[in-house]
């Protein structure tokens, strides 16, 4: 069923399909957190909360881009997550710290993917945002302008020097050769 | 769950005061303004519904002004007014489709639960007759199903069981008690027993005021010790009439057998009894008579 | 782009999430929230038959007023066409009346759609019939009469404005007296205001056009009035209920 037609039947009434929009789009949210926040074990509250939070405001939602959306929603959970730069700082250095001892882990994660992770930490919160927005999910720079709230060329310069930023962390290894 | 706040609301109009500062929390479970007419009662209920504007104080919901919330208020709310109006020449089914559309109701639910209400109260053969062919019972059971409707959280039901047979009235009792989980259920009466089996927190109120408020035992213990018992003459059966506040007065063969409320015994040979609720009632209602 | 959502989601607490979000999709309660064109569409779904048909009935009425009485000496048309133009002005604010009729105003003033909107649509419903009555009376008749179209509308709209304003007052003045008996009695003396110029001599003559281009300005600012009383009347509650 198409997006469109899941939201008219919520917003007429039939909620259970709140929950067909939560499995659609749940891995996309989580991997924004994880990518934003750079906290791998932190993003699973954060995706329950930006899906909460679009419950609650779904009466007044309409239907443009729910992925978008979505997206938005999880952007401001990310935000309003760092209390402070000094809470931000520790929670990275902690995640960075714990991602090193786990060197070794069993998963089979994409090396390039927890690569990516702690370059973009490398960033600051609203060039990641916007690198995101844009490499990893495809949006068009005036898209992200409308959903991040800044101007076009705020964004522009933003996914810039993010871009440099990247390159230089990831030079070393040319894994970030393919975007 | 909402919670409902009133603080020193009062209201007044040109003649009266008809509601004197009552400030008063509210959560989920049934309240029950027990008192007479002209208490108060429909001018609080009406104040709480946003129909009337408080003179002083302020009602709240989760701390928000409800004249502030205004629409997002009346989403949560279902009302049943005393004097229950409705458009004769509708038929049942059309009326509750026209308040569900007045409601908001999503337009695919609204069908569904007008139908699932009329079930509830036992209307749904009726569905298709013109109300004003219909009896006060049925009415109240119609005013009923439309408060129901949007599945208020806030249900305010004034009056709600005047005109209605023993028998409805149970029915209607029944029906309230199992809607009162989730839910703020308010109603007012003045018939004791109304409240006695359903709520959880019963107000009584007087003159615009709130005599006393609590649950059930905690009202009836105030009148522990002031409720008495007692076999007397005819003669001796009006002279106490005239002194004290009969709760019950039974002719039995060649006397009268009288329960009284009263400060201390109120004749020789009276003796006391556990206090009802009806007890407590004429307990504090009979204030005045001092 | 695609490798990078490569890493491994735990499955136990998506579950976990997805199970909170599943109780709170069970719990939340969708609202609607009808824009006034919707609650228009509301209120026009619900009008009763009756009313449709007494508006119908009402307009070819006053086709039948044009072609009947085209031929009869200016004051008498004028006075004719006035009580017209006010009786379905009356007709007009029926649906008004409707909403506070038999204590529905109290439970209507509790419902999303409250009453003010309500009152709104229906006054909208009212002018639009008393508009068409009013084009029909002065396109048809109008040039014939009279000369100057423009004077036999203002000697259409004087008394009517008038009447409406009495028709508002009427709703909270007579409170006490039914329905069908206050209509009625609202009825008769818009009428009587509408006939009234009749009696005044010299009244549509020319020299007293200033008097009426006074009166309808006066007229118009008392309808105004009457209607924010209206609305006021809603907002402060007391005059709904009957006790």
């Amino acid at each position: 069923m198409e997006d469109r037609e899941l939201i008219r039947r919520i917003q007429g009434g039939q909620t259970e399909y709140l929950n067909d929009v939560a499995a659609r789009y749940y891995d996309d949210i989580y991997y924004f957190c994880c990518y934003q926040t750079g906290d791998r074990d932190g993003a699973y509250d954060l995706t329950q909360e930006t899906f909460l939070r679009f419950i609650r405001y779904v009466d007044h939602y309409n239907y443009h881009n729910l992925k978008g959306y979505l997206l938005t929603i999880a952007m401001n959970v990310c935000r309003a997550s760092w209390r402070n730069e000094a809470d931000r700082e520790s929670v990275l250095r902690a995640a960075r710290e714990e991602q090193h001892r786990s060197a070794g882990s069993s998963e089979a994660d994409n090396i390039r993917a927890v690569l990516l992770k702690e370059a973009l930490a490398e960033l600051s919160e609203s060039q990641r945002e916007a690198v995101i927005l844009h490499h990893l999910y495809g949006y068009k720079n005036r898209e992200i302008a409308r959903m991040t709230g800044a101007s076009l060329a705020a964004v522009k310069s933003r996914i810039r020097q993010g871009l440099e930023k990247l390159q230089l962390f990831l030079e070393k290894e040319d894994f970030y050769g393919g975007i | 769950m909402p919670e409902l706040k009133l603080e020193g609301v009062t209201k007044r109009f040109k003649q009266k005061e008809a509601v004197k500062n009552v400030s008063m929390n509210l959560t989920e479970g049934v309240y029950g303004f027990l008192g007479e007419n002209g208490a108060g009662k429909t001018t609080l209920l009406r104040m709480l519904c946003g129909v009337l504007r408080p003179t002083e104080g302020m009602i709240t919901c989760d701390n928000v002004d409800i004249r502030t919330l205004d629409g997002e208020y009346r989403h949560m709310l279902g009302y049943l007014p005393q004097d229950f109006g409705y458009y004769p020449d509708f038929t049942a089914k059309r009326y509750l489709n026209y308040l569900a559309a007045c409601k908001a109701l999503p337009r695919e639910t609204a069908a569904s639960k007008t139908l699932e209400y009329m079930e509830l109260v036992g209307l749904e053969e009726h569905q298709n007759q013109k109300i004003k062919t219909f009896s006060g019972g049925m009415l109240r059971r119609l005013g009923i199903a439309q408060a129901l409707l949007n599945e208020p959280e806030i249900l305010i039901l004034d009056e709600p069981t005047s005109g209605l047979d023993p028998r409805e009235r149970i029915r209607f009792r029944n029906i309230i008690s199992s809607l009162s989980k989730d839910r703020i259920v308010i109603l007012s009466t003045h018939i004791v027993s109304d409240v006695e089996y359903i709520a959880d927190e019963i107000m009584l109120m007087k003159s615009g005021r709130i005599l006393c408020q609590g649950r059930m035992d905690s009202i009836t213990k105030a009148a522990e010790g002031k409720v008495w018992e007692c076999t007397v003459s005819q003669q001796e059966s009006d002279r106490l009439n005239d002194e004290f506040a009969i709760c019950n007065l039974r002719n039995v063969e060649s006397s009268v057998h009288l329960r009284i409320v009263a400060e201390k015994c109120p004749v020789k040979g009276a003796r006391p009894v556990e206090p009802g609720l009806e007890d407590a009632y004429l307990y504090y209602m009979g204030g005045e008579r001092e | 782009m695609e490798e990078y959502k490569s890493l491994t989601i735990d499955k136990e607490k998506k579950e976990r999430n997805l199970e909170e979000i599943r109780r709170a999709a069970a719990a939340k309660k969708v609202r609607n929230y009808p824009n006034f064109i919707q609650s228009m569409l509301i209120q026009l779904k619900y009008r009763p038959v009756f009313m449709w048909m007494l508006e119908g009935v009402c307009l070819g009425a006053a086709f039948a007023v044009c072609r009947y009485f085209k031929s009869w000496p200016g004051p008498e048309l004028f006075t004719v066409c006035a009580i017209f133009l006010v009786l379905s002005g009356n007709i007009g604010f029926a649906g008004l009346g409707r909403l506070f009729s038999r204590n529905m105003a109290e439970l209507e003033q509790t419902l999303y759609l409250n009453l003010k909107q309500m009152a709104a649509i229906q006054l909208l419903f009212g002018g639009i019939l008393d508009l068409l009555v009013f084009g029909i009376f002065v396109l048809l008749l109008g040039p014939a009469r009279a000369g100057e179209t423009a004077v036999f509308a203002l000697y259409l709209l004087v008394p009517f404005v008038w009447a409406d304003v009495w028709i508002l007052w009427a709703f909270t003045l007579l409170r006490g007296i039914t329905s069908g008996l206050r209509q009625a009695g609202t009825a008769l003396l818009s009428a009587a205001v509408a006939a009234a110029p009749y009696f005044i001599p010299h009244i549509y003559d020319r020299s007293c056009l200033p008097l009426w281009g006074l009166a309808l300005l006066a007229g118009g600012g008392a309808l105004v009035l009457a209607v924010k009383r209206i609305f006021c009347v809603i907002e402060g509650g007391e005059e709904l209920c009957l006790s």
